[in-house]
């Protein structure tokens, strides 16, 4: 499997710099989590990554080719994102929705054929949806659009999966379905890469973390290197307590 | 959900549809014709009837079945353009522009060509100011898009409505038959239904892209679309198909919403099936309204922009609502 990887990339909105001379690789069977405040440039960053926003600096290359010399069908194939929000103005039923995933792999004018539709199926079964394949997405529960949209990034069988808050809107149950379904793609070789809230769901579902200061500083280690007391109290800008919980460190604000 | 008919069926039973709105509006007239009467006429028999049936009533058919398909694929394609499907064709102004030109030709007394070449360069106009200021910061959103059309389409109207004061009263009523929508001036079919030939030929290769921008430029880049270069191609197609569907017929209303958006609840939203089905509703829908609007009330013809209305409306309201449930 091939290789993810930033040189030298910065990243601006609006002349602020966000993340400056970012260089790292997201390697086959690493599962990374990305942490920051709000508009720390999270969003911003895996945007870039998959190779839809411009870096104000440096570049990210794919099997050791840049992302602009590739044809974005052909990319599309091998980088998937799960974006933060889907719109779905227009009808469609849940299936429908979940083959948009196949796109990159099929010619125009082919009809989905029985392996798309089971692969598809497959991922709507992953996350609990194998039910709901015949209703209208404008009757769906935003959790349930949400898993939608995993499912619809499932389909699209992509060999690093960038993730923008898989968890928003999801209960507790399908929140852990939908994290231990991305590590175990992670241990079957694909590079994993999510944003996330929660510095213990980081520590427990990732093996890997950057941190994103927002102001230009970034920092990228294992999780033990990374989620430390320190490390998120500058991050966040609020005091956290590391806490020993039963699978692994919890992580509480502090006063 | 209402029931889905498949693709297959869809497409034959619109082709029969209009098949069957053009012989309707071929035998439909003053001189009636019988079923008989007209394929002789059709067959080139010489007698009254073959001279109505192909010098009157065949090109004014064909120039309301080009009009009513470019005005539903430039409807279904402005949708997805603006990722909203309340769009029409004439949202981003196309129509207003086009109008403006058409009503100084009006106003100036010229007749005839002048008023087509007004109405298109009108259009042409509005188009090129539209993307222009939409464009010229960089930053391209279909909000943004929709703003600019909806105030240029604004300042248009200002200006129709300067012009139909200032008018005398001798080329009021022919400023007003334009406005409403109007194919009694229908000469030569062959322009509008080339256009469309090349809107479909045109549009239909992205029919797939199509499907994911309707979910969202993000999702559509991620799944593999060039999403800047198909939103500048889907404008440039979608307001010169509106150019030259008000350049023919004047501002027809209602075709472009209602014929998409019925369609998409009829049969799902796959743009390979749901533009040309676009293209067939669209002309048959057309072609019936012209013929009736030339009938009803005959020898009195009626806008037939005003017909397309009529008959959108309930139907429109019937399906939003039962599929509401």
């Amino acid at each position: 499997m091939s290789t993810l990887r930033a040189e030298g990339l910065s990243l601006a909105v609006a002349g602020r710099t966000l993340c400056a001379d970012l260089d790292l690789a997201f390697a086959p069977g690493e599962c990374w989590a990305l942490l920051g405040r709000n508009g720390a440039g999270k969003t911003t960053l895996l945007h870039t990554l998959v190779g839809l926003r411009e870096p104000q600096a440096g570049r990210v290359y794919y099997d050791g080719r840049p992302l602009s010399q590739w044809r974005r069908r052909a990319l599309a194939r091998h980088l998937g994102l799960l974006p933060q929000d889907n719109a779905d103005p227009f009808p469609a039923t849940v299936l429908e929705t979940a083959l948009l995933g196949r796109h990159p792999h099929q010619g125009l004018w082919a009809a989905d054929s029985s392996e798309d539709r089971a692969l598809a199926r497959a991922a709507l079964a992953a996350v609990d949806m194998a039910e709901l394949e015949a209703r209208s997405v404008a009757r769906l529960s935003g959790g349930e659009r949400r898993r939608l949209a995993v499912a619809t990034l499932l389909t699209q069988d992509s060999a690093v999966l960038l993730l923008d808050e898989p968890i928003n809107h999801l209960d507790l149950r399908h929140g852990v379905g939908v994290l231990t379904r991305f590590r175990a793609l992670a241990d079957s070789g694909r590079s994993v890469i999510m944003s996330l809230h929660d510095p213990g769901l980081a520590a427990r579902w990732c093996d890997r973390v950057l941190l994103l200061y927002g102001d230009g500083r970034w920092a990228a280690g294992t999780t033990a290197e990374m989620l430390t007391e320190e490390n998120l109290g500058a991050l966040y800008g609020h005091p956290v307590k590391a806490v020993a919980g039963p699978y692994g460190p919890v992580f509480v604000p502090g006063d | 959900m209402t029931p889905r008919l498949a693709a297959s069926a869809l497409l034959p039973l619109l082709a029969l549809l209009a098949l069957a709105s053009l012989l309707a509006a071929l035998a439909a007239g003053s001189v009636a014709l019988s079923p008989a009467e007209l394929f002789a006429a059709l067959g080139g028999e010489p007698g009254l009837a073959r001279d109505v049936v192909l010098e009157l009533r065949l090109p004014r058919a064909l120039t309301a079945f080009a009009v009513g398909g470019l005005l539903a694929l430039a409807g279904a394609l402005m949708q997805v353009l603006l990722g909203n499907p309340l769009a029409d064709p004439y949202v981003l102004g196309v129509s207003g522009g086009a109008a403006v030109g058409a009503l100084l030709a009006l106003l100036l007394g010229v007749a005839g060509i002048s008023v087509t070449a007004g109405a298109f360069f009108g259009a042409l106009a509005s188009i090129v100011l539209v993307f222009g200021l939409a464009h010229s910061r960089g930053e391209r959103s279909p909000t943004r898009l929709l703003l600019t059309g909806v105030v240029m389409a604004a300042g248009w109207g200002a200006g129709i409505n300067l012009l139909l004061t200032l008018a005398p009263d001798a080329p009021l009523r022919g400023m007003l038959f334009w406005l409403m929508g109007d194919l009694s001036q229908a000469g030569f079919p062959g322009a509008g239904l080339a256009v469309l030939a090349v809107g479909v030929a045109a549009t239909l290769p992205f029919a797939r892209d199509l499907n994911l921008l309707a979910r969202g430029e993000l999702q559509a880049g991620a799944l593999g679309v060039s999403v800047g270069r198909l939103r500048l191609h889907l404008y440039l197609v979608a307001s010169l198909l509106t150019a030259a569907a008000v350049t023919l017929g004047g501002s027809i209303g209602f075709v472009g919403l209602i014929i998409p958006h019925l369609l998409r609840l009829l049969a799902g939203s796959d743009h390979r099936m749901l533009l040309p089905a676009s293209v067939l509703a669209g002309g048959a829908l057309l072609t019936a309204a012209d013929t009736l609007a030339r009938t009803a009330l005959a020898p009195q013809q009626l806008p037939v922009g005003v017909l397309t209305a009529l008959l959108g409306v309930p139907v429109f309201l019937y399906l939003l609502t039962r599929s509401g449930r």
